[in-house]
C-alpha cells in the first residue's frame, strides 16, 4: 500500500510539472495583467508542493500501512470489456447508428459480464434498443445518428 | 407583506399545468434515481439537461430541482430496506433504518423519513424565502476579490470534509482547476491544453466529467466483483409511526431541519455532512445513546430531515450568489445559463418568475413526494429487485447517451469514459471525486475573478486582504485548512464521519 501511495504522488508530481511547463509556454504575463498560463501555472505549482509533501510524509512515516487484502479476485476482464464496449460504441456510432449499436452493446454486456443465455441477452438487447430509440429519438427528439438503417 | 406577494406570484407560476407536470416528472425521476444505487441526481441532471433545451426556463428549473430533492426521498428507501444507500446523503439512515426494518418497523421508518423530509422541506422553503433576497442584496457589494475569496472558502470546506488525507483532497482541487483551464482562455481567447483538438476547444464538459466520475466508475467498481444484494423480504405495512414514535421523532425532525438548512447554505458543505451532524447530535442528546444502531427512530428522523433541508438550502448560495455548491447545483446553474438567465444577485429582480416559481414548486413538489412515496413504496422495492446485470447495462447506456447528446459529438463519450476510468482509479486509491468536481465547476469563475482582481489591484495580491469581506473569507479558509493541526489528526472530522 505504501508503495502505491508513493507511485500516486510521483504521478501527480509529474503531471504538475508537465502542467507548469505547458502553462509557462502559454505565457504567464505580469502580475497586474496575467496571461493565459498564469492561473494553471499557479495550480500546477501548488500541486507540485502538495505531491512533494505527500511523498515526504509517506516515505518518512514509520508505521506500517495496512495491506488491503481481498478475499475475492478482481475480475479485470469485466472492466476491460466495458471499456472496450464503450469505446467501440463511440467510434462506430456515426456509421452504424444508434439502434444497432445499442442492441450490440447491451447484448454483449448481458452475455459477457454476468453471463446470461443467448436468448435472454438478445431479447434484452432488442427490447432496450427499441425502447431507447423510442424514448430519445421519438419522444425527446434528440438527434442521435440513425446510421446504416436510416431511421 | 412584500414577500407574501412574491410568494403568491410564485404559486401562480408553479401551479400552471405545464409546470405541475414538469414538477411531477422531476420528483418522480428524482425518487427513481435516489432508489437506484449507482445513479445519483447529478448523473440524472446531466442526462436530462440536453432534453430541456426545448422546455421553457421556469419549467426546466422546476424539473431539475425536483430531481435533486426527489432523490433524497428515494435514497432513504434503499437505506432502510436493502441497507445500501441509494444516495450518499442516506448513508447514515442505514444505521438505524435497516435495523428498524429487521424488527418489523420498516413501514414506520419509511413513513417517518417521508414525513420528516416533508416537514424539513416546508421549514427550509420559508427560511429560503426570507434569507435569499437579503443575501442577494448583500452580494451586490461583492466585487471580483470577494467572489474569488468566497470560492476559495467553499473549496477549503470541501477539502476539510473530504474523506482521507487533506493533501489528496487538495491535489484533487488543483487537478479540477487545471482541467477547468482546458479550452479557450476567457479573457485573452488563447487556446490552452487543446493540442489541436476541436472538441477540447470548448473545454471539458461538466456533464461528461460528472457522468464518468459518478456513473461509469460506480459500475466499474461493482462489476469487478460478483455483485450480491440482499433485499429485505418483508411486506411493508403500517406506514404511520405509532404515538410513542411520533413523540420521539418531533425533536429530531426540528433539529435536523435547522442543521440541514444552516449547514447546507455554506458552499462546499454538501448535503451529506448535515446528516452525520444530525445523527451525532441526536445520539448525544438521547437518554439511551447505546441503543443507536439498533433501530432508534431518532436516528432516521433527524438525518432524513437534515438531508432534505440541506438539498433545499443549497439553492440559497446558488440562486442568490450564483455560486454552485456542488455538481447538482452547477448543472442547475448551467441550465439557467443555457436559457439566457444570468444567475447571481440580480436573478431575483431580473427573473422573478424563475426564482419565486421555483420556490413555490419546491413546496408543491414536497407535497407530491409525500403523496407519491408512501403509496408507491411497493413499486420502488420491486425496482430494487431488478437484477444488477440488467441495471448496470442500462446505466451505462444512459451514461453514453447523456454524454453524447450534449454536443452530438462522439468524442464526448470518450471523455466521459476517460473520467470513468479516472474515477475508478480514484476510488481504488482513496481520492474523492467531490473536491475535483467542485473545483472544475468553480475553476473558470475563480480564474475570471482572480484575473479581474489582479487587474483592479494594479499589481500585487494585497487587494484580497485589503477588502474586509474578502479578507474575512480568506482567513476563514486558512483557519479551516490548518485547524486539523490544532484539533489533533482531524479528530472532529473523523468523529463526524464515523457517527460516533
Amino acid at each position: 500500500m505504501k508503495r502505491i501511495i508513493i507511485y500516486c504522488n510521483i504521478f501527480w508530481l509529474l503531471f504538475a510539472i508537465l502542467t507548469c511547463i505547458e502553462s509557462y509556454r502559454l505565457k504567464l504575463g505580469e502580475i497586474n495583467h496575467p496571461g493565459p498560463g498564469f492561473f494553471p501555472f499557479g495550480a500546477g505549482l501548488v500541486m507540485i508542493i502538495l505531491s512533494l509533501m505527500g511523498l515526504f510524509i509517506t516515505i518518512t512515516k514509520k508505521e506500517e500501512f495496512r495491506e488491503v487484502s481481498s478475499e475475492e479476485k478482481i475480475r479485470w476482464w469485466n472492466i476491460i470489456i466495458i471499456i472496450g464496449a464503450i469505446s467501440g460504441y463511440a467510434f462506430s456510432l456515426d456509421r452504424v447508428g444508434f439502434l444497432i449499436n445499442t442492441f450490440l452493446f447491451i447484448t454483449l454486456l448481458l452475455k459477457v459480464i454476468e453471463p446470461q443465455s443467448w436468448k435472454k441477452s438478445i431479447i434484452g438487447g432488442v427490447i432496450t434498443a427499441i425502447a431507447a430509440n423510442f424514448v430519445f429519438n421519438v419522444v425527446f427528439r434528440v438527434q442521435i445518428p440513425s446510421g446504416i438503417l436510416g431511421f | 407583506m412584500e414577500v407574501l406577494q412574491h410568494l403568491n406570484f410564485g404559486f401562480s407560476v408553479a401551479l400552471q399545468p405545464i409546470n405541475l407536470i414538469y414538477c411531477f416528472i422531476g420528483v418522480l425521476i428524482g425518487t427513481l434515481v435516489g432508489v437506484l444505487p449507482g445513479v445519483g441526481p447529478s448523473a440524472a441532471l446531466s442526462l436530462l439537461l440536453p432534453v430541456t433545451f426545448y422546455v421553457p426556463p421556469v419549467s426546466t428549473i422546476i424539473l431539475l430541482a425536483g430531481i435533486t430533492y426527489g432523490a433524497m426521498y428515494g435514497g432513504s428507501t434503499t437505506s432502510i430496506l436493502v441497507n445500501i444507500p441509494g444516495e450518499a446523503a442516506s448513508v447514515v439512515t442505514c444505521l438505524d433504518g435497516y435495523q428498524m426494518a429487521r424488527k418489523g418497523r420498516a413501514g414506520a421508518a419509511l413513513g417517518i423519513s417521508a414525513i420528516g423530509s416533508f416537514f424539513a422541506g416546508t421549514i427550509t422553503i420559508f427560511l429560503l424565502i426570507f434569507l435569499a433576497p437579503p443575501l442577494a442584496n448583500f452580494a451586490l457589494k461583492f466585487g471580483p476579490p470577494e467572489y474569488f475569496s468566497l470560492m476559495v472558502l467553499g473549496l477549503s470546506i470541501m477539502v476539510y470534509l473530504a474523506k482521507g488525507s487533506i493533501i489528496n483532497a487538495l491535489i484533487m482541487v488543483c487537478f479540477g482547476l487545471i482541467i477547468g483551464c482546458i479550452g479557450l482562455d476567457q479573457i485573452t481567447g488563447v487556446p490552452r491544453f487543446v493540442y489541436k483538438s476541436i472538441t477540447l476547444m470548448d473545454g471539458i464538459g461538466l456533464v461528461q466529467v460528472v457522468i464518468g466520475l459518478f456513473g461509469v466508475s460506480e459500475v466499474l467498481i461493482n462489476v469487478e466483483k460478483s455483485f450480491k444484494r440482499e433485499i429485505f423480504d418483508t411486506r411493508v405495512k403500517g406506514l404511520l409511526p405509532n404515538k410513542e414514535e411520533w413523540k420521539r421523532s418531533i425533536g429530531p425532525i426540528g433539529r435536523g431541519s435547522l442543521i440541514g438548512f444552516f449547514l447546507g447554505i455554506i458552499p462546499g458543505m454538501s448535503v451529506v455532512i448535515p446528516t452525520f451532524v444530525s445523527y451525532v447530535l441526536e445520539k448525544k442528546l438521547s437518554r439511551s445513546p447505546e441503543k443507536f444502531g439498533t433501530g432508534m427512530i431518532e436516528g432516521v428522523a433527524g438525518p432524513e430531515s437534515a438531508n432534505n433541508a440541506a438539498s433545499t438550502a443549497v439553492l440559497v448560495p446558488t440562486l442568490s450568489l450564483g455560486i454552485p455548491t456542488g455538481a447538482s447545483t452547477a448543472l442547475l446553474l448551467g441550465a439557467l445559463m443555457i436559457h439566457g438567465i444570468r444567475p447571481g444577485p440580480l436573478l431575483i429582480k431580473e427573473s422573478p418568475d424563475v426564482f419565486w416559481g421555483l420556490i413555490a414548486s419546491l413546496y408543491i413538489g414536497n407535497i407530491m413526494l409525500i403523496v407519491l412515496n408512501l403509496p408507491l413504496i411497493g413499486l420502488w422495492v420491486k425496482i430494487l429487485k431488478v437484477p444488477y446485470h440488467y441495471l448496470f447495462s442500462l446505466i451505462l447506456l444512459l451514461c453514453i447517451i447523456g454524454s453524447y447528446i450534449t454536443n452530438n459529438n462522439f468524442y464526448d463519450i470518450i471523455i466521459m469514459l476517460t473520467f470513468g476510468i479516472i474515477g475508478y482509479l480514484m476510488k481504488k486509491f482513496n481520492y474523492e471525486a467531490a473536491p475535483l468536481v467542485l473545483a472544475l465547476v468553480l475553476g473558470p469563475m475563480m480564474e475570471k475573478a482572480f484575473q479581474r482582481s489582479l487587474m483592479m489591484s494594479e499589481g500585487g495580491f494585497r487587494i484580497f486582504f485589503e477588502r474586509s469581506i474578502s479578507a474575512t473569507f480568506l482567513i476563514l479558509a486558512l483557519l479551516i485548512l490548518i485547524s486539523p493541526i490544532f484539533l489533533g489528526k482531524r479528530r472532529l472530522k473523523e468523529e463526524l464521519k464515523s457517527g460516533d
